[in-house]
């Protein structure tokens, strides 16, 4: 699925940047520097899907032009598990820089529409806790015990390909994909984090998400 | 840009769904087992042998592992409150109207490797063996081919060999 994803924005992006080529020539750019802050709404979405599971997250993203952005995202995530095997906590934040390339050009007036390529350097730390761990054992009996209290801050890369388009005047709604791969993780103790802000599960050292941003606009100029 | 907005709206539900599906995660079990086999002794290609009616348990527990059975090879659970787990096999041979039985014992000496699966499945030990000991009515002697018992492994650990 993952291959497919990327074969399809491979495709996207080379039909635009060919589209792109021949309209270049005969549009003039308008300069529209501003700045839209917004949230992250596929966390309440992420929330319905993984209850353990909840998290905030606001964007800025400032326009340098019509292909240049520069984007910091910050969130909090809390995580609440509690199963058979394993009782887990953890509170932490993260932050994301980065900056996102807008592929998609049309020569309509005032659409501001934005086909996105971009990529983020993320950073979160967290404090987790494991009250409680089983590992099953039919014949002999259950070892059961508890990993306590430790901090781990993490680091990790992400691409992301994604549409943002102008719903209302200067009220933008988009999604994007992001493809993110761990580069680090330092840990206090031997508590695995079961999900890094910002990032996702741990279980995988690249992982595959989304967000679903609403973002306002602050114009910079009158238009 | 009609087109982008309809994309916008329902690809977002193609996500839900792929993210869904990508966080499922399937737990193993009885993964901290030393994985044995029993071999022929005393000849010159090793040769996979097996034993007729023999009742394997662990010391102390009851519960048989393997009840008057043809074995060729054996999963031994590890007791993981421990650092070694001691296992009696049986054999018994009708001679006449006589039964005549043999027992061995066998102590798997192993260090403990706590090892986080994920959130669903939780912790597990990784083993590493270090000593088998062992008595000599029907082994002739025990060799650890490969120490480690790893989560998702499916390696053989140990080889018995059988006085033929």
């Amino acid at each position: 699925m993952l291959k497919f994803i990327l074969s399809l924005s491979l495709f996207f992006t080379f039909t635009t940047l060919v589209a792109q080529e021949e309209t270049e020539e005969k549009v003039k750019e308008p300069k529209d520097p501003g700045l839209a802050i917004g949230i992250n709404i596929g966390t309440f979405i992420i929330k319905a899907i993984e209850p353990e599971r909840f998290g905030l997250e606001a964007t800025a993203r400032y326009k340098f032009n019509r292909k240049w952005f520069a984007v910091g995202e910050v969130g909090y995530e809390k995580v609440d598990l509690q199963n058979d095997p394993f009782s887990y906590t953890s509170d932490g934040s993260f932050m994301r820089l980065g900056a996102d390339y807008n592929i998609f050009k049309v020569e309509e007036i005032g659409n501001n529409d934005n086909l996105i390529l971009g990529l983020r350097y993320g950073v979160a730390v967290q404090e987790q806790e494991n009250t409680r761990f089983t590992v099953k054992d039919g014949y002999w009996g259950n070892y059961t015990g508890a990993l306590g209290k430790g901090i781990t801050s993490s680091h990790w890369a992400e691409f992301v390909f994604g549409l943002r388009s102008e719903v209302l005047k200067n009220f933008y709604m988009g999604w994007t994909v992001r493809v993110r791969r761990l580069l680090n993780l330092s840990n206090e103790n031997q508590i695995e984090p079961y999900a890094i802000p910002g990032y996702g599960s741990r279980d995988n050292t690249t992982n595959l998400s989304f967000t679903y941003n609403l973002e306002y606009h602050i114009p910079f100029k009158k238009k | 840009m009609r087109l982008i907005r309809i994309v916008q709206w329902s690809i977002i539900f193609a996500f839900a769904a792929i993210y869904s599906c990508s966080n499922s995660s399937i737990c193993l079990s009885n993964q901290h087992a030393v994985q044995t086999s029993f071999m022929a002794a005393h000849v010159d290609s090793e040769n996979d042998t097996t034993l007729n009616g023999i009742t394997v348990h662990g010391l102390n527990n009851d519960s048989l592992l393997h009840d008057s059975a043809s074995v060729q090879e054996m999963y031994l659970p590890m007791d993981l409150n421990r650092d070694t787990t001691e296992f009696i096999i049986q054999e018994e041979l009708k001679v006449g109207e006589a039964i005549i039985t043999t027992k061995d014992t066998l102590v798997f000496v192993y260090d403990k490797d706590l090892q986080y699966v994920s959130g669903d499945c939780g912790m597990t030990f990784n083993l590493i063996l270090d000593t088998v000991i062992y008595t000599t009515n029907i082994v002739d002697s025990v060799r650890i081919s490969y120490p480690n018992v790893n989560y998702g492994e499916n390696l053989e650990n140990v080889k018995i060999y059988i006085e033929p």
